[in-house]
């Protein structure tokens, strides 16, 4: 572990260095506040503020990708784009979500060999949170606003100056290329790392998490889903918006005898998530859809890959345009399962 | 307000004692500042949730079809249920449509309108406040004062707060009502119409196009407009048919382009101005300019706006002689 400070005077220098040798992705100021963005500037880059509206998820696992391209003699893989990418500025409840991605991309032995050569040739330096956002809770779902996982590089902004720690190998590598520019971190400033990360914790709201997994498949008739999948809309905006959905849909567009096979992002919360080709849908409401996406992530991940699919980035609650909280949903649940 | 919201509660258990209504269709707070929910009530004991306020933004007309959709999988005979709602101006025009166009019956619904002083944009006053998080707003007759998670404050004008929509909206009393409450203290706003509008209709091709791209090409497809809007009720949108398959899956612009214009010219004739897709719009499009310039050019080529009686029908399902044909040309 190697820890270091900057002056913030000469942050843009340091992006600008490591930006020599890769693709730099970092928060920009956007209208929805700030969004993650390819950056060749480097005085573009914002770190005050909360979190971005949407999650960098996409750097790794983009909303829409070409698998193969074919036509009638012969269909031919196609190449993901790679590229050595730094993303700067994550939040690290978005970098321990791209740890949970992982355990789905390598599933049961099996490779997604367009997610994991992203993943390798991304450096993850994450940026502590001082200041919550509206709707934050990762303390509550086992994550910190000073969490280490899934980053290579854990960034704590201390005013003046930020302290730059590195998790990983890779992340130390990292430092050491622009170790012109920082100094070694002081007891001092390890001290306000402390606090900081200390003070933050105490500004997050604490939210009841269901954890009795029996409790969680009887709620499977509860009467709640009802009212919910009422007031959900059905639009894709909280799995979108949300670092660890990762479902998808594999879709053949074709064109005069050629074609391509696109992968997209898809949604429970759709109509047409389950729709199958004989016509017949499991799911016919929205309330069995919106159940899925809540048992999804705190039942099903948890059967499957030992952990909740929450990072508590709170995106989904922001975002909502039906003003479904999350938080208030696993409140429920909670209560429900005391009562069962 | 609180006098109207009172109200509100009041009427509705009414509503529910006299056996008026089933179910009834409201805003209740969220857990977020400036946030509502739709609220679905089925006793008088539970109307104090209704809530009655300045973000009471969203569009409740597009909650009421699935309340008249048989249940799947019901066999035997099924009534639909008596629904009550609460409605701006905007809300009832939307009803007024679903009528016409079959999605909901007149004879089951209890329409309450609320003479409407016009709806907080939640993502202005995000972005007034800069980059923090929204912790806390408050909202007297003249401002509403944000509160970040950082501590920050700020102070805007109501008047600049409101929603584009509310702020040119000329029909802010319910146009279909059962029961009307606040009638008095809502005008129509003192603006010129269609500015926005004006303002794109007079730059060149190149520009306009530039804006579209600007605008559309932060879609990402969550389609949290279409689910917002009460016009878009299709079982099944264009833009996931397959067969013919008219647009690809991407967010690529040709994709994204084609969505959101084919949307638009399904609005014409039957947007109400009501703003709910903006307020969805996670991204912050512009989707208003495109449904405000097909309404523009609707009311000077028909002089029609839409749905605003439940006699009169709509601009595309009817036929004057003297209708304006000046926009067809030889093939």
């Amino acid at each position: 572990m190697l820890d270091v400070t900057l002056e913030k005077s000469k942050l843009q220098e340091f992006l600008k260095l490591l930006g020599q040798k890769r693709r730099l992705i970092a928060p920009v100021a956007d209208r929805m506040g700030t969004i993650f963005s390819e950056v060749s500037d480097p005085s573009l880059v914002r770190l005050e503020g909360v979190n971005t509206n949407l999650s960098p998820k996409e750097v790794l696992f983009p909303q829409w990708e070409v698998l193969y391209t074919f036509n009638a003699d012969q269909v031919n893989k196609a190449e993901p784009t790679v590229q050595e990418t730094m993303l700067f500025g994550a939040r690290p409840c978005d970098a321990r979500a791209f740890e949970l991605l992982d355990r789905v991309f390598t599933w049961d032995g099996i490779n997604d060999p367009y997610y994991l050569p992203r993943r390798e040739k991304t450096s993850v330096v994450s940026l502590a949170c001082n200041v919550p956002g509206e709707a934050c809770f990762c303390t509550s779902v086992g994550g910190s606003p000073a969490g280490e996982f899934g980053a290579d590089v854990l960034t704590f902004d201390l005013g003046k100056k930020l302290l730059l720690r590195s998790l990983t190998e890779r992340g130390e590598k990292l430092l050491k290329e622009a170790s012109t520019l920082t100094e070694e971190a002081t007891e001092a400033d390890k001290q306000a790392v402390k606090q900081a990360v200390a003070e933050a914790e105490k500004r997050l709201e604490q939210v009841a998490i269901p954890e009795d997994l029996e409790a969680l498949k009887g709620s499977f008739d509860a009467e709640i889903w009802e009212e919910l999948g009422l007031k959900c809309l059905g639009c894709g905006v909280c799995a979108y918006a949300c670092p660890t959905c990762h479902c998808f849909d594999i879709t053949d567009e074709t064109r005069k005898g050629a074609g391509r096979r696109v992968r997209s992002w898809d949604t429970c919360a759709f109509s047409l998530f389950t729709l199958h080709g004989s016509g017949h849908n499991p799911r016919t409401t929205q309330d069995a859809r919106y159940r899925q996406r809540v048992l999804h992530k705190f039942l099903y991940c948890r059967e499957n890959f030992d952990e909740a699919f929450c990072v508590g980035c709170g995106r989904c609650i922001t975002n909502c345009p039906a003003g479904l909280d999350l938080r208030a949903v696993l409140e429920r649940l909670v209560s429900l399962a005391k009562t069962a | 307000m609180k006098q109207v919201e009172d109200a509100l509660r009041k009427e509705v258990a009414k509503l529910f004692e006299e056996k008026e209504v089933d179910i009834f269709v409201g805003h209740e707070a969220a857990s977020l500042p400036l946030k509502t929910s739709a609220c679905f009530v089925r006793s008088s004991e539970e109307v104090d949730r209704l809530v009655w306020n300045r973000s009471c933004a969203a569009n409740l007309a597009a909650y009421l079809p699935q309340l008249f959709k048989r249940p799947p999988g019901l066999k035997g005979a099924w009534t639909p249920p008596k629904v009550g709602v609460v409605v701006k101006g905007c809300d009832s025009r939307s009803i007024v449509g679903l009528i016409k166009e079959k999605q909901i019956p007149r004879d089951r619904l209890f329409v309450i309108g609320i003479g409407c002083e016009g709806m907080i944009d939640r993502h202005k006053v995000a972005r007034a406040l800069g980059t923090a998080g929204l912790a806390e707003a408050k909202i007297d007759e003249t401002a509403v004062q944000a509160i970040g998670t950082d501590g920050t404050e700020k102070q805007i004008d109501i008047a600049e707060a409101l929603a584009a929509s509310c702020q040119e909206c000329q029909h802010r009393h319910a146009v279909l009502a059962d029961l009307a409450l606040n009638e008095a203290s809502a005008s129509p706003a003192e603006v010129s119409r269609y500015a926005n509008v004006a303002e794109f209709e007079d730059k060149s091709p190149d520009e306009r196009f530039e804006h579209l791209v600007t605008e559309l090409s932060r879609c990402i497809r969550c389609y949290a407009c279409r689910e917002a809007c009460p016009n878009c009720y299709c079982e099944e949108c264009f833009a996931e048919e397959t067969t013919p398959k008219w647009l690809g899956v991407t967010t690529d612009l040709p994709d994204v382009v084609f969505f959101h214009l084919g949307r638009a010219f399904h609005q014409a004739g039957r947007c109400v101005d009501c703003g709910a897709c903006v307020a969805a719009c996670p991204q912050g499009i512009d989707l208003r300019l495109l449904n405000q310039k097909i309404n523009k050019d609707v009311e000077e080529l028909f002089g029609a706006e839409a749905s605003l009686s439940l006699e009169e029908a709509g601009v595309l399902c009817s036929f004057r002689m003297e209708d304006d044909q000046s926009f067809m040309t030889e093939p």
